[in-house]
């Protein structure tokens, strides 16, 4: 797993920061919010495909991995510049294989990896809130030390035979998608997702997630 | 002869016991074990806590990899942590994590959305559910 981070506002410099990603670099800054990346992906995998392609719509990555961390750099330095937090936002990201058929297929999935309720300063009590936005409202890092705040998940076969057939991922940063699936498109959803516009709900049975249970860990 | 394959099949119910009692246990949080000869609940050993260690981790894994879980990344405390400053953490599972699926309409359109849960993006994936008969989605139409 490697850890690419990459800061918001426009005190980020796209071919630098991803270059220094690219390389493992650690570098800090002062920006709205800060957004780490671990790619999860093994070698030869995902973000770390090593497919050559040709540079796409202001995409310079060389390689079908490189355009694709590229492309989540891009939209990673979005929400950057947007939100304002102390904290850091730490996202676990990887391409798998999800649900398709040759007409249908699963993009992607992401969502807070927790939630907390009745921690430093919480506007209401008993109310749970996403991770990101838990840390951003207490000022202060919540949870187990180096957790990902966010998971996200991308279909690494759409476009190939049986999944969404011929349509691709489009990774260029123009939004000249054609045919094809914005990637960074998919990727601000999906991260929307992750700092919190998201329910806590089952999606299938509406049942709440946990209230309380007598049995917790207490920590 | 007889003594010695007693104590063996003693040995290996108390461990089944002990096994099995910690499977019930640690879904309340809490480990014990049931004492081979008087079949008392009591705190385990050193070497029986250790014996349930690498057990209940190789049970964690086998479990993982046998469920439907690939769109996870990490491992899920299904239990709230309460922490001492009065904080309340819980993990959450695929059950409400979001899913942008997309399905090509018969004029060749592409028609995305965006579901809670792995189960409701299934569904509409395979075909079981349609987009535009789904509750609570913002469906996009690409073309």
């Amino acid at each position: 797993m490697s850890t690419n981070k990459f800061f918001g506002g426009k005190l980020a410099s796209g071919a630098l920061l991803i270059a220094a990603g690219l390389l493992g670099a650690s570098l800090q800054a002062q920006a709205a919010a800060v957004i780490t990346i671990n790619n999860l992906n093994a070698p030869g995998e995902g973000f770390n495909d090593t497919t050559p392609v040709a540079p796409v719509g202001g995409n310079t990555g060389t390689t079908l991995g490189e355009q694709r961390l590229i492309a989540f750099t891009h939209a990673a330095n979005i929400w950057g510049a947007t939100l304002t937090s102390s904290q850091p936002i730490v996202i676990n990201a990887r391409f798998t294989n999800l649900t398709c058929t040759a007409t249908s297929a699963t993009l992607g999935s992401a969502g807070a990896t927790s939630i907390f309720r009745n921690f430093p300063n919480a506007p209401k009590a008993n109310t749970w809130y996403s991770y990101a936005l838990a840390n951003k409202i207490a000022d202060a890092y919540q949870g187990t030390a180096g957790a990902a705040q966010i998971k996200a998940n991308f279909n690494a076969k759409l476009g190939q035979t049986g999944c969404l057939d011929g349509t691709f991922f489009y990774l260029g940063l123009d939004s000249n998608k054609g045919n094809n699936i914005d990637f960074v498109v998919t990727l601000l959803h999906e991260m929307g997702h992750g700092v919190g516009f998201q329910t806590f709900t089952n999606g299938s049975t509406g049942v709440q997630t946990v209230a309380s249970r007598p049995s917790g860990i207490i920590s | 002869m007889i003594e010695k394959k007693t104590q063996q099949a003693l040995r290996l119910a108390s461990a089944a016991a002990l096994f099995a009692v910690a499977g019930l246990a640690q879904a309340a949080g809490q480990t014990v074990a049931k004492d081979p000869e008087t079949g008392a609940l009591r705190a385990p050993t050193a070497a029986e806590a250790q014996a349930l260690q690498g057990k209940a981790a190789g049970g964690r894994l086998s479990s993982a990899a046998s469920q439907p879980r690939g769109l996870l990344t990490g491992k899920i405390n299904p239990a709230p942590v309460y922490h001492r400053d009065g904080t309340v953490e819980q993990e959450l599972d695929e059950s409400s994590q979001s899913f942008s699926v997309a399905v090509r309409k018969a004029d060749g359109t592409i028609e995305t959305a965006c579901v809670t849960g792995a189960e409701a993006a299934q569904a509409i994936v395979k075909g079981k559910k349609s987009i535009s008969k789904t509750a609570k989605v913002h469906a996009h139409e690409h073309k």
